[in-house]
């Protein structure tokens, strides 16, 4: 199967404000959007691997980089997922892990670090994941409990469609010490 | 049908069983009131996550200079306050979300969001209290 580009308009990159044309070409991948004065791109050298998952405004491509926060792509419809299997195997030999959430609505189950991301699993699901890079501060709040603070957008470079931040958690740890190991990269 | 001395037992709630149930304003990367799954879904870092109902203890609202906190408090094990008749927990052992805390800078649309939630937390309380007492 030999190598081709594919380009994919309205999708939102790490969940910008405006829409912008995906393009995933046998280098890499680049996105492109007015309120970008350069277009965003990603080589294949720092690419780990290719998640897939309900997301906010449709489907969501999030890529695992080797060395630096994931990117996530969200957007797509779930018609888009067997092209980008295609486009993805033959331009990188790489494939997508599908990933479903937990949407029971519980607010028990275990945080773990995967990465350079926080994940909390609900029922052996995630539920959601913090990247590590966003939290500013962490405290033992109480007993059993760890705060953690995040930084908000203010400072992002693409407009933000997030209206509602979320700026502080808390949770409940059992047992006498927190005890956090955090991976660098490596799962 | 009663069957003598009742065992307490855990009461199990799911707010949805698909992706295809999530309301489509998930879109709008915003907190939601959802009454029909009894859910307030929140965003955390993107992505659309439902509480159900019956996980919130509390919401409190306060307004700091251009943006409003709102704070959302959920049960778990070891709270000050917690009554002792609450329900059990499915899994005592697990780790537990204590709070959210979110931060808008639209006052008005929160203080709707803040009124709903507070609303759909007095009627479950409500449905909850007459089935103790139907139970009786």
């Amino acid at each position: 199967m030999a190598a081709k580009t594919v380009q994919y308009d309205n999708i939102y990159l790490n969940l910008s404000e405006k829409p912008g044309k995906l393009r995933i070409a046998p280098s890499g991948l680049g996105w492109k959007s007015p309120s970008l004065a350069e277009p965003f791109t990603l080589p294949i050298s720092e690419i780990r691997r290719f998640c897939w998952s309900r997301f906010a405004r449709g489907y969501e491509l999030k890529i695992i980089l080797k060395s630096k926060d994931p990117v996530s792509l969200d957007g797509f419809s779930q018609e888009d997922l067997d092209d980008l299997i295609n486009v993805i195997k033959q331009n990188f030999d790489m494939g997508i892990e599908q990933k479903e959430f937990s949407i029971k609505g519980w607010n028990w189950g275990e945080a773990n670090f995967l990465g350079s991301e926080l994940v909390f699993d609900v029922n052996s699901r995630p539920a959601f994941e913090i990247p590590i890079s966003a939290v500013t501060n962490t405290n033992l709040s109480g007993k059993n409990e760890v705060a953690l603070e995040f930084s908000t957008t203010d400072d992002k470079q693409i407009p933000s469609a997030q209206v509602d931040e979320l700026v502080e958690m808390r949770l409940y740890v059992p047992g006498t010490t927190a005890k956090e190991d955090a991976a660098d990269g490596e799962e | 049908p009663s069957s003598g001395i009742e065992k307490p037992t855990v009461k199990r709630f799911e707010s949805y069983k698909r992706d295809s149930q999530l309301p489509q304003a998930i879109g709008e990367l915003r907190i939601l009131v959802d009454y029909r799954a009894q859910s307030i879904i929140l965003p955390i870092f993107g992505r659309p996550v439902p509480f159900h109902i019956s996980t919130l203890k509390n919401a409190s609202k306060n307004d700091e200079g251009n943006f409003v906190y709102l704070r959302l408090n959920f049960v778990s094990p070891g709270q000050i306050g917690g009554k002792k008749d609450e329900l059990p927990f499915e899994d005592p052992n697990a780790q537990f979300i204590r709070s959210f805390t979110f931060r808008s800078s639209n006052n008005s649309r929160m203080s709707q969001v803040f009124k709903d939630i507070q609303d759909m937390k007095k009627a479950a309380t409500k449905r909850e209290t007459e089935r103790k007492e139907f139970a009786d």
